[in-house]
């Protein structure tokens, strides 16, 4: 698709140092930060769908988080998925999630550090949160019509500064004419999808307690993203015994980080494997070490015992019989 | 463990940094453009650095920092059958143009036995970073969130890193520094797309100065002394926020200290203000900048200044996946636990505080 916007770099290079390196001055941010589409107008038919890159023009601001609400015609159109694979959010609160009934896209994800522009050299725009599947419904009413996709008031976007300043932010629309012109053209993202051979990144498994949460119980962390379609969903399966596992009788579970696991004896082998939209899959496996396990009464019982044995013939030695 | 660094609690909406400076340069190896650092690029998948017969012909080594050995490099090669090499491939000046003695009887060498140079492209996708951090510090890097390696910069505080850990697509690279008295600095970030089969280097990583207080009160009149670590020999730069920027300078020693008092009096009283620093130096007649560091809020006056905010909520020295998790459990509560900034709910600007101190 073509971008029918172009965005000014929100840096512009000044002097030359003994490093080697450009200086970069971002202009003092007055203007606010700017949420965007990409393709932000085009004609469609019945049937066919847009990719929608959702992006973020920082104006030299630095932005760690954003909670984005979109609404979309409902009447004209329906969300096919939505992709996280370009995004440069790395952590989700809220995952996002489609309302169709009330046309309605939200999400609230954020990156460490903070995202603060497009860094001189880089050779793409990198500046996506996430992209937006939609299919231009064949039952739509009236027709030619015009689609209108909008980042709703609600929407909120944190500045990286230690306080969680909110930042001022300037949503732009994209809008789409709804005509039936021809016959509908390829899917793009069924493409993209079909194309996608590569796993989401290596990732680990690591289980903590903490009295704060979940009643002191374990609870497994974990997270991974999908640099291509985007990361899909996570399955979880606990195996009780660890040295004979039958891989055709594991029972996996759909769920999120962070997990309460239900064997809480930490006996069980941990596996949890993420998904991509298109299907890939990538495992990560834990077993708690025999350290992490909570003491039994019964090992107690015996370990004490021990060391009073232990005592005692130690003791026994300077008692005269 | 060192304290992570906090905040005191003040009007968060007058405290807003808003300046951003940033040194980081991403180079390409492999996109067939010498630029930054970078001594030579032949293009994907060219930069085999292998050995070649003619200094027209040579090959840029897979790092793009210089050429392989070739026939004209003025380096005698007798493994690569070079008899002779005088800088040149001229022809009838006593060595050849392929690097073969000219004037003697023939030794059996001839230009048949010099290879002819197959080699296979690299296909590694590799990330570059080099930095400067402060003297001997430990410096942790991140990969979208996740630690990917810790690496100690040297004496003069520059640092670098390398992995071939990557897949393309789009990543965030982190790096923040611990000072040798446990300071940590704010992270600094960079989100870019990583091109398959080439090497990215990210130069100008220029950690900002570590900064503290003596004191997160003072009355008016008390000197507040302001101190941290940075590049040996720069200059550092403190921003108090207060009606008006108040810029004061110090020097960096050369272990990486520096330290600056500041006059209470400057500013307004019963009032909260920030401090934040950069390191600023000369090269020539351009001056480079780092970031700024993390603001500091302290409070001249009487009253009380209540807790710092804490983004470690389970207190073991870093905040990460837990504290994420944590924040997750308590999300739109009213805490007390994942209320960052104690404004009795957890909610996304919490998060934002905990992802600018996150530490991996």
């Amino acid at each position: 698709m073509t971008i029918l916007r172009t965005h000014r770099a929100p840096f512009a290079p000044l002097i030359f140092w003994s490093f080697g390196a450009l200086l970069f001055f971002a202009p003092v941010a007055a203007r606010g930060a700017e949420l965007y589409f990409t393709p932000d107008a085009g004609s469609f038919q019945p049937g066919e769908t847009a990719a929608v890159d959702l992006r973020l023009d920082t104006k030299g601001e630095c932005i760690n988080a954003a909670e984005v609400n979109v609404g979309f015609p409902r009447e004209l159109m329906e969300v096919v998925d939505v992709s996280r694979g370009s995004s440069i959010f790395t952590l989700w609160v809220q995952a996002p999630t489609v309302r169709p009934e009330f046309g309605l896209i939200s999400f609230i994800g954020g990156v460490p550090g903070g995202y603060c522009g497009r860094t001189p050299g880089d050779p793409a725009l990198t500046n996506v949160i996430a992209k937006l599947i939609f299919r231009f419904t064949d039952k739509a009413k009236t027709l030619p019509g015009s689609a209108k996709i909008t980042i709703l008031g609600t929407s909120r976007l944190v500045l990286n500064d230690g306080f969680g300043t909110e930042a001022k932010l300037i949503p732009h629309a994209a809008e789409f004419t709804v005509a039936t012109t021809g016959h509908p053209q390829s899917n793009a993202w069924t493409e993209a999808v079909k194309n996608d051979k590569i796993s989401p990144e290596i990732f680990s498994v690591a289980v903590y307690r903490d009295p704060a949460i979940f009643e002191n119980r374990a609870f497994i962390v974990f997270s991974t993203p999908d640099k291509q379609t985007g990361l899909d969903h996570y399955e979880i399966a606990e195996i009780k015994d660890p040295k004979n596992v039958n891989e055709k009788t594991i029972v996996w579970n759909r769920a999120d980080s962070p997990y309460v696991l239900k064997d809480q004896s930490l006996r069980s082998l941990i596996r949890v494997r993420a998904f991509d939209k298109a299907g890939n899959v990538q495992t990560a496996e834990y077993l708690p070490s025999e350290k992490e396990r909570p003491k039994s009464w019964y090992w107690l019982w015996l370990a004490g015992s021990a060391v009073a044995l232990l005592a005692i013939i130690r003791f026994a030695r300077f008692i005269p019989w | 463990m060192a304290a992570l660094p906090a905040i005191f609690g003040g009007p968060s909406g007058a405290l807003a940094q808003t300046t951003v400076t940033s040194t980081v340069r991403i180079t390409i190896c492999g996109d067939g453009q010498a630029t930054g650092f970078e001594v030579c690029d032949d293009g994907p998948g060219m930069n085999t650095g292998g050995y070649a017969t003619s200094t027209a012909g040579r090959h840029c080594t897979p790092d793009c920092m210089a050429y392989g050995p070739y026939c004209g490099d003025s380096i005698l090669q007798p493994i690569q059958s070079e008899q002779c090499d005088d800088g040149n491939n001229i022809l009838g000046d006593r060595c050849s143009d392929v690097c073969v003695i000219e004037d003697l009887p023939s030794g059996g060498g001839g230009g048949s036995g010099i290879p002819g140079g197959s080699y296979t492209p690299p296909r590694e996708t590799r990330v570059v970073i080099q930095g400067k951090a402060y003297p001997n510090a430990n410096v942790h890097i991140l990969k979208d969130g996740d630690t990917v390696g810790i690496v100690a910069a040297d004496g003069k505080a520059d640092f670098y890193f390398t992995t071939a850990n990557v897949t393309p697509g789009v990543a965030t690279f982190g790096f923040w520094a611990e000072d040798s008295i446990g300071l940590k600095s704010v992270a600094l970030t960079t989100t870019l797309t990583i091109i398959q089969g080439a090497a990215t280097t990210i130069s100008g990583a220029f950690v900002p100065p570590t900064i503290t207080l003596d004191k997160r009160k003072a009355n008016s009149g008390e000197p507040i002394t302001m101190s941290g670590q940075s590049v040996p020999s720069v200059d550092v730069v403190t921003n108090v926020n207060s009606a008006e920027t108040i810029v004061d300078r110090t020097k960096v020693d050369s272990q990486g200290k520096w330290k600056l008092v500041f006059d209470t009096k400057k500013v307004a009283t019963e009032e909260f203000h920030t401090v934040k620093a950069l390191f600023e130096t000369r090269d020539g007649t351009n001056i480079v900048k780092s970031a700024f560091s993390q603001s500091i809020s302290f409070y001249v006056g009487q009253k009380d200044v209540g807790r710092g905010f804490i983004a470690d909520l389970n207190g073991d020295g870093k905040v990460n996946l837990v504290d994420f998790s944590i924040l997750l459990f308590y999300w739109n509560t009213p805490g007390p636990t994942g209320d960052i900034n104690l404004d009795k709910k957890v909610n996304l600007s919490d998060f934002s505080i905990m992802l600018f101190y996150w530490t991996g």
